[in-house]
């Protein structure tokens, strides 16, 4: 079953200084069990498009032009603040990449977590009783492998390193039992054996409950180890999507070709590290391909429209070199 | 941070230190004294309400009328000779209840316009902080004034209209904190639980703001008493011959200045407990924006 669905989803900053256009008509698809990862530099829109799905965005300066989000059917974007309530937790949860300010510093952390499971119960009409909830909430400590799970329970957030509070953060959504996660860079602050056990419990729990996971990262690797499909997203639109075999072994744009080619090989010297050049700039990106200004195999034809999805071999591309289709 | 731990820090620095003595001598007074007459206004047995005293604060006696700071009256007597002293602290216990609930209502009502003010902003903002500015623009004192004379003299309307005259500070701290607190990552955090804005704003944004409020509202506490004895100077307090520390310093002036320390001790004493409280609420902010 379809969890989320978003289709060409545009979303606008603006300020004082003009408008920024963060997502251009993005589209993308979760199912039950399946984690999709987002994968893109600073500034392509990844976290933007993660905070609109939780609808997280703070309006202004944000605005969603056109598109939409749905939810198990139910479309989301437009709801008011009321009923988006109800949504989140059993619905929608989200980590976020920064740990140290994701818990309420003054409250304990089984507290949180009880206050996650008072919500669920609350919605299933289920008896809330404190103490089994503090009972659960430990086993869900233990669930994300967290040792001594007794004892952190009791613990205030600075009580806790990154990685046991973004842990705690996933005891949380197991504890909500969200219907979709969204994931952004949740283990980007940590360091990288903190890393793997927390992708490797994050898979775990996603094939247990079954939930749909949107996953966002700038990391290559990570996406590799955890996710079923991605999407590269630069400049805002989704570059190149599909299953992540055929993505990260056999990259067809050259945005993907380009990131693939700079991450360095842990078991070789390969002499200098080949980079994309140039830097990613929003400005005089209009109605051409975003990718133009810094691509290697930039020509003509590049800047005669947005380039539109080609359908090649099993995933798609928004590349001209793959079929001269242009968005109307 | 514990509380022992704050104290700690507190007393470390001589102001500090002696903030904190003077605050906790005066409202640790007070709760004893203070407890004392009640059970004895309860029991009938008002004496009860001067039992640890020198002598009974209303009793005149005329041999003794004005005599000048001695040993045996620390601070003097008044013109029916009652050791002012004695007076000052049988009167304790007011100054600290009406500051207490000035403060404490101050900052009941300040969350209850503020908070939602910072927190859910557009309309609700905009009719929120304009009423607020509303109690504002008035002068604090003649507002209180104005109430208290429509009123009457009498203890509760006097600490009604300190709270009126007192909330809007308050409500403007507390929206500068929801302003601050709300864009906080904990608060989506709370949003994605699914929890409604009235819990995110009870259970997370009050808890959060209250650290700063701590300091401020010390120093308040000492401000509180200084307009509720101008209040009672002016002659609005709580009828005589009850004692007030800012209506026997207006009573004293008739004595002024040969009979100097009817007027100024009171005064003195009023002027110690606000500069005590303000020394603390300096070193409690000091202490608990993480100077240390």
């Amino acid at each position: 079953m379809e969890v989320l669905h978003v289709e060409g989803l545009s979303v606008d900053y603006r300020t004082g200084g003009g408008t920024l256009h963060a997502l251009k008509g993005v589209s993308l698809s979760i199912h039950e069990g399946e984690i999709v990862g987002v994968v893109g530099e600073s500034g392509s829109g990844k976290s933007t498009l993660a905070l609109a799905v939780s609808r997280l965005l703070r309006t202004p300066p944000a605005v969603q032009r056109e598109g939409s989000i749905t939810f198990r059917g139910t479309e989301i974007s437009q709801m008011r603040p009321s009923e988006i309530d109800e949504v989140r937790g059993t619905g929608i949860f989200m980590v976020f990449q920064d740990p140290f300010l994701s818990l309420n510093p003054l409250m304990r952390v089984k507290d949180q977590i009880a206050e996650v499971i008072a919500v669920r119960m609350k919605r299933s009409s289920a008896p809330f009783d404190r103490s089994s909830a503090e009972a659960e909430a430990v086993a869900h400590l233990k669930t994300v492998r967290i040792g001594d799970a007794e004892d952190i329970a009791e613990r205030y957030p600075h009580q806790i390193s990154g990685g046991q509070i973004q842990r705690v953060m996933l005891a949380m959504a197991l504890a909500a039992r969200p219907q979709l996660l969204v994931a952004d860079e949740p283990t980007t602050a940590l360091d990288v054996t903190t890393q793997a056990q927390i992708l490797a419990v994050f898979k775990e729990i996603v094939e247990k409950t079954k939930m749909g996971v949107l996953y966002v990262t700038h990391d290559l690797a990570v996406a590799g180890v955890i996710c079923d499909s991605m999407a590269v997203l630069y400049g805002g639109m989704v570059q190149e999507a599909g299953p992540t075999e055929k993505i990260l072994f056999e990259p067809k744009h050259p945005y993907t070709v380009g990131l693939m080619d700079s991450i360095p090989s842990k078991t070789k010297k390969e002499g200098p590290l080949t980079a994309i050049r140039g830097a990613f700039n929003p400005q005089g990106l209009e109605g051409i391909c975003s990718f133009a200004p810094r691509c290697p195999l930039a020509h003509e034809e590049c800047r005669r429209g947005v380039p539109a999805q080609n359908p090649v071999d099993g995933r798609t591309v928004r590349c001209v070199n793959y079929g001269e289709n242009y968005e109307p | 941070m514990g509380i022992l731990s704050v104290i700690r820090q507190l007393a470390s620095r001589p102001a500090p230190l002696l903030g904190l003595i003077i605050v906790s001598a005066f409202y640790g007074w007070s709760i004893v004294e203070g407890l004392l007459q009640l059970v004895g206004s309860l029991t009938h047995n008002t004496a009860l309400g001067w039992v640890l005293l020198q002598s009974n604060p209303f009793t005149p006696s005329t041999s003794n009328s004005l005599l000048p700071p001695s040993f045996s009256h620390l601070m003097g007597t008044d013109d029916l000779g009652r050791d002012i002293w004695t007076r000052v602290l049988y009167a304790a216990p007011t100054d600290a209840l009406v500051s207490g609930v000035v403060v404490g209502g101050g900052i009941l009502v300040g969350s209850l316009i503020g908070i939602p003010a910072g927190y859910i902003g557009g309309a609700v903002e905009e009719v929120n902080m304009r009423f607020t500015d509303l109690f504002l623009a008035f002068p604090a004192l003649i507002l209180a004034v104005a109430i208290e004379a429509t009123f009457g003299r009498q203890l509760i309307y006097a600490i009604l209209a300190l709270i009126i005259v007192w909330w809007p500070s308050y409500a403007r701290l507390f929206r500068a904190e929801a302003l601050r607190i709300k864009n906080l990552r904990f608060i989506d955090a709370a949003l994605l639980s699914g929890l409604p804005d009235r819990s995110i704003m009870a259970k997370h944004m009050i808890p959060s703001s209250l650290n700063t409020m701590v300091s401020y509202a010390t120093i308040d506490l000492g401000n509180s008493i200084l307009v509720y004895s101008i209040l009672c100077f002016l002659g609005l307090g709580i009828p005589a011959p009850a004692p007030e520390w800012g209506s026997m310093t207006s009573l004293g002036l008739y004595y002024f200045p040969q009979w100097w320390w009817y007027s100024l001790m009171p005064g003195f004493v009023i002027t110690v407990v606000v500069i005590g409280a303000a020394l603390l609420g300096d070193g409690l902010r000091d202490v608990l924006s993480g100077g240390a």
